[in-house]
């Protein structure tokens, strides 16, 4: 979709376009997110996560050579740990990239990739400190810290000039249910800041598209300000440089309130910010309607040895229900689910298998590697381990969207279904086959990762606050379970040698 | 004995004792003089097979004594050795134990002991007692299928003051040589060097080189060194061995790594080094230049937003426009110790860093200018101030016909 406030104004490099399924109804729907300067994004599309600008285990030449990654997630909090005292680096950095981005320049980002920064990580780790009315507590690998709005506002241009923006909000992270006092505060600020930058934009330019937040709460509760986003586009009020366009996409921390949103803002794209745990949640925010997802499950799975296995669709073949027809035990239907990945620091099932990681996956680490390599890179406690199952969950997952895509796309069906209005049948039916793989998909896997016996690497710098250790960088040793929450249950955080389980031999 | 290799002999310095030659190994060719990364266990510090083949690198370390811990010797076999374990296309060489393990099992000697049998100790990972014999180290490397297999060696620290225990040691590993030879299976594709023993003492590195060179194994070793003995005395031992030494066999002197120790050993006429060094400081932050160390944790670089090193062409530093990455010494001081692909990019170019050096010197032999190879790295490495050069160096260089202080 292309600017639907109209006035002369150089057009914003970010574009829009619903191909399938409709603006007007929520539910799943296929996009193209087209950049004057990066990748085109089909949606719905993976956006990584990164800390310190890299994705975790994958040097960049990795990342150019054997990922398909197309846009990155990047939070300013891992970059201004001395700041105010000091101005951070990547500010500083001289560039000569065009349109020039210190933040692109300095994580030696390809031209290509599309850069999202925010200022806070997917999952923040909830600071001691309130954010107050012109800052935000974040979290750096230093400690706690506070962000001034106005810091994030002017570092956005000209200098770190991300491709979006993801607008300052005022979300009291680890409080799931403010009070009405707070929400209202969380409302006012959010909106006043969202304005602030929007001015600012307009004063100083900047080729950043800015993505508004919607806040996780109700959408009634944030009615006001969600209509406060359209106000200032029927106002037409921008020519004097002190309105605000309307946002160019929507920065979404809970997807349940997709259904809801007002009319206007629907064709807007949509960034859900709601960490996904499984594949499952992420087919849930795809289903209400999320354009781009963050899977911070990837990176915890990789961590612990699991290399992802699933596919969108589920295979089809000996499903669970034909291999349980002798005996229609629903018990028996359930421990016959496949597992979402496997666990390579299994030695009965890896330590002799020349197998790829997931067969007919043609991602870098299955093409010239095996489960017994990374087994063993596992069991020596070698980083290599962590980078080749990483390569290959990255391919894993952009396979998943791919399939995603290929079902709201009506593969299988003849093609790319048009974006007819008023087609309802059409829509209805690309809902309704996505719909049925999801079912089919919830069916064939089960619900959480596999257990992983094995030691995660080192923890990142910031790990250490948020699991309230004082150690931040000891190797987790031992049992570590990795549930539906993401979280290690059982391991410390000791100075392990990084030895995995399994008997020496002699030699 | 049988030989697995070709070595050409290229070019001779016409002032020090500095070869340039190609040496042929099942797994191909490699240029020498050469210096080694260690990937103990089979991968180099993070990086993949692929980045370290981009380093340039056709020749790395794997460690016997860690592969024959994990994934062991029925793994190994089970997968048709480590070059299928870690797909690397081109040549390995086995150390049975390197510098580290080595030192391990120096200080676990007051534990166990070496017999004639083998060696005797615990396991460092779980106290089991393990008896590595000179037959099963070979057993060992040939599952491995390692293009170069070093011999069982009885080591003693060069430190030690124990001069009856040194000549045991070394006559000792002339006995183990002989026995690693008749247990060899596969001479026809691996080939076994012998390494020279004898501590500090010339004379007794004079009688071990004369019985090492008499079983005639495809390349020799300098072993023993680069346990924290005066430089001086370490270049004694060098210029004493390769002056013994046939000119058609490869010279690898164990367990060196600095640069200006190869430039040195170079020199002196050896051919092969290997180091964990340049791969294990990288984790510290620690930079590899012409220029000397950086360690680019400290808060000086923060805002350096200049390449590790000027004109390097690692795929770090190497600008975007010319296809490299453009990685900065401020990007590295963000990354370091906070997330481990900080310190895989300092690896990458610290290892291209060793294998250039010895490419450049490598070219200098070949143009018979090494000696202003020589000047012109040691005036780099101490911006041009000839007092900075250290006395060893002024000497070594003095006795293979070099003033370094002249340039
Ligand atoms: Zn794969
Ligand atoms: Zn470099």
């Amino acid at each position: 979709m292309s600017d639907p406030s109209g006035p002369e104004r150089s057009p914003d490099p970010l574009r829009f376009t619903i191909l399938a399924g409709s603006a007007s109804t929520s539910g799943p729907r296929l996009g193209l997110l087209t950049h004057d300067a990066r990748n085109t994004l089909e949606t719905p599309h993976y956006i990584a996560d990164t800390s310190r600008g890299v994705i975790p285990h994958i040097t960049q030449d990795t990342f150019r050579r054997h990922t398909d990654v197309k846009g990155v997630y990047v939070a300013l909090e891992d970059f201004v740990e001395k700041a105010p005292l000091k101005t951070p680096p990547i500010y500083l950095q001289p560039t000569t990239t065009s349109p020039s981005s210190t933040l692109r320049t300095f994580t030696a980002l390809p031209d290509t990739t599309l850069s999202i920064l925010a200022p806070r990580r997917l999952s923040p780790i909830p600071s001691p400190n309130p954010n107050s009315s012109s800052s935000l507590a974040i979290c750096t690998s230093v400690g706690f810290s506070a962000l001034s709005i106005a810091t994030y506002i002017s570092a956005a241009a000209p200098s770190l000039n991300p491709d979006i923006l993801v607008a300052p909000a005022d979300i009291p992270h680890g409080n799931p249910a403010p009070s009405l006092k707070r929400r209202v505060k969380m409302l006012d600020r959010t909106a006043s800041w969202l304005t602030d930058l929007q001015r600012a934009k307009g004063r100083v330019g900047g080729d950043y598209a800015v993505f508004a937040a919607v806040l996780p709460l109700p959408v009634e509760a944030q009615r006001w300000y969600l209509d406060s986003l359209l106000d200032a586009v029927t106002d037409d009020g921008h020519g004097d440089g002190e309105g605000h366009a309307l946002p160019a996409g929507l920065a979404i921390y809970d997807p349940s309130a997709i259904p809801a949103l007002p009319q206007p803002l629907t064709h807007l794209p949509r960034l859900c910010l709601a960490p996904a745990h499984s594949p499952s949640q992420l087919l849930h925010s795809i289903a209400l309607g999320a354009d781009l997802t963050l899977a911070p499950f990837l990176s915890t799975a990789t961590d612990a040895g699991i290399a992802l296995t699933f596919t969108f669709p589920a295979p089809r073949g000996a499903s669970p229900e034909s291999k349980s027809d002798s005996e229609s035990d629903s018990q028996q239907q359930q421990a016959e689910k496949h597992p979402l990945g496997t666990s390579l620091w299994n030695p009965t099932a890896h330590a002799l298998s020349t197998a790829p990681l997931q067969a007919g996956c043609a991602c870098y680490t299955c093409a010239r590697h095996h489960r017994a390599y990374v087994h063993h890179l596992l069991a020596a406690g070698e980083m290599l381990a962590w980078t080749l199952v990483q390569v290959h969950n990255l391919a894993c997952l952009e396979g998943f969207f791919r399939g995603v895509r290929g079902v709201l796309g009506g593969e299988g069906e003849g093609g790319i279904v048009d974006g007819g209005e008023g087609e309802g049948g059409m829509e209805g039916r690309v809902k309704g086959r996505f719909e049925e793989e999801r079912a089919r998909f919830e069916d064939w896997y089960e619900v959480e990762m596999p257990v992983s016996e094995g030691v995660r690497p080192r923890g990142r710098g910031y790990m250490g606050l948020g699991l309230g250790s004082a150690d931040g960088g000891g190797r987790g040793r031992g049992k570590g379970k990795l549930n539906g929450g993401g979280k290690w249950k059982g391991g410390g955080l000791g100075m392990g040698m990084g030895m995995g389980k399994g008997g020496m031999r002699r030699l | 004995m049988h030989s697995a290799l070709q070595f050409e002999l290229l070019a001779k310095c016409s002032v020090t004792k500095a070869r340039a030659a190609n040496l042929i190994l099942p797994h191909g060719p490699v240029p020498l003089p050469i210096f080694m990364p260690v990937a103990t266990q089979g991968s180099l510090k993070g990086l993949t097979p692929e980045q370290l083949e981009e380093t340039g690198c056709r020749l790395c370390l794997n460690n016997t004594y860690h592969l024959g811990l994990k994934p062991g010797q029925e793994t190994l076999d089970a997968l048709g050795g480590a070059h299928k374990l870690q797909s690397w296309p081109h040549n390995l060489l086995t150390v049975v134990t390197n510098a580290e393990s080595r030192f391990q099992m120096v200080s676990l000697l007051k534990l166990a002991q070496v017999t004639e049998d083998g060696v005797r100790f615990l396991s460092p990972h779980d106290g089991t007692p393990m008896l590595l014999t000179p037959e099963h180290s070979i057993s060992l490397q040939n599952s491995i299928g390692s293009d170069i297999m070093m011999q069982l060696d009885d080591v003693i620290a060069t430190t030690s003051p124990d001069l009856a225990r040194i000549e045991e040691a070394m006559w000792r590993s002339i006995r183990w040589l002989d026995r690693c030879i008749t247990a060899h299976k596969k001479p026809e594709s691996q080939n076994l060097f012998c390494i020279i023993q004898g501590g500090l003492d010339l004379e007794l590195r004079r009688i071990c080189t004369e019985e090492m060179v008499a079983r005639d194994t495809p390349g020799i070793a300098i072993g023993g060194l680069s346990g924290g003995e005066a430089k001086d005395a370490y270049c004694r031992v060098v210029d004493t061995c390769t002056g013994l030494l046939p000119d058609n066999k490869p010279r690898y002197v164990m367990g060196v790594g600095y640069p200006e120790d190869l430039v040195v050993s170079v020199a002196l006429g050896a051919d092969m080094f290997d180091c964990v060094w340049p791969t294990r400081t990288a984790r510290f932050g620690n930079a590899v230049t012409s220029a000397g160390i950086l360690n680019l944790r400290n808060a000086a670089y923060s805002e350096d937003f200049s390449s590790i090193e000027e004109g390097c062409t690692c795929i770090c530093c190497k600008p975007l426009s010319e296809g490299g990455l453009g990685i900065t010494r401020a990007y590295i001081y963000h990354l370091a110790a906070k997330e481990t692909v900080g310190a895989h990019l300092l690896t990458m170019h610290n290892v291209h860093y060793q294998l250039s050096l010895m490419g450049r010197a490598r070219q200098a032999i070949m143009d018979d200018a090494y000696p202003a190879f020589l000047k012109d790295f040691f005036r780099r490495l101490y911006d041009n101030d000839t007092s900075r050069v250290p006395t060893w160096v002024v000497d070594a260089l003095r006795g293979v016909g070099v003033n370094i202080l002249a340039w």
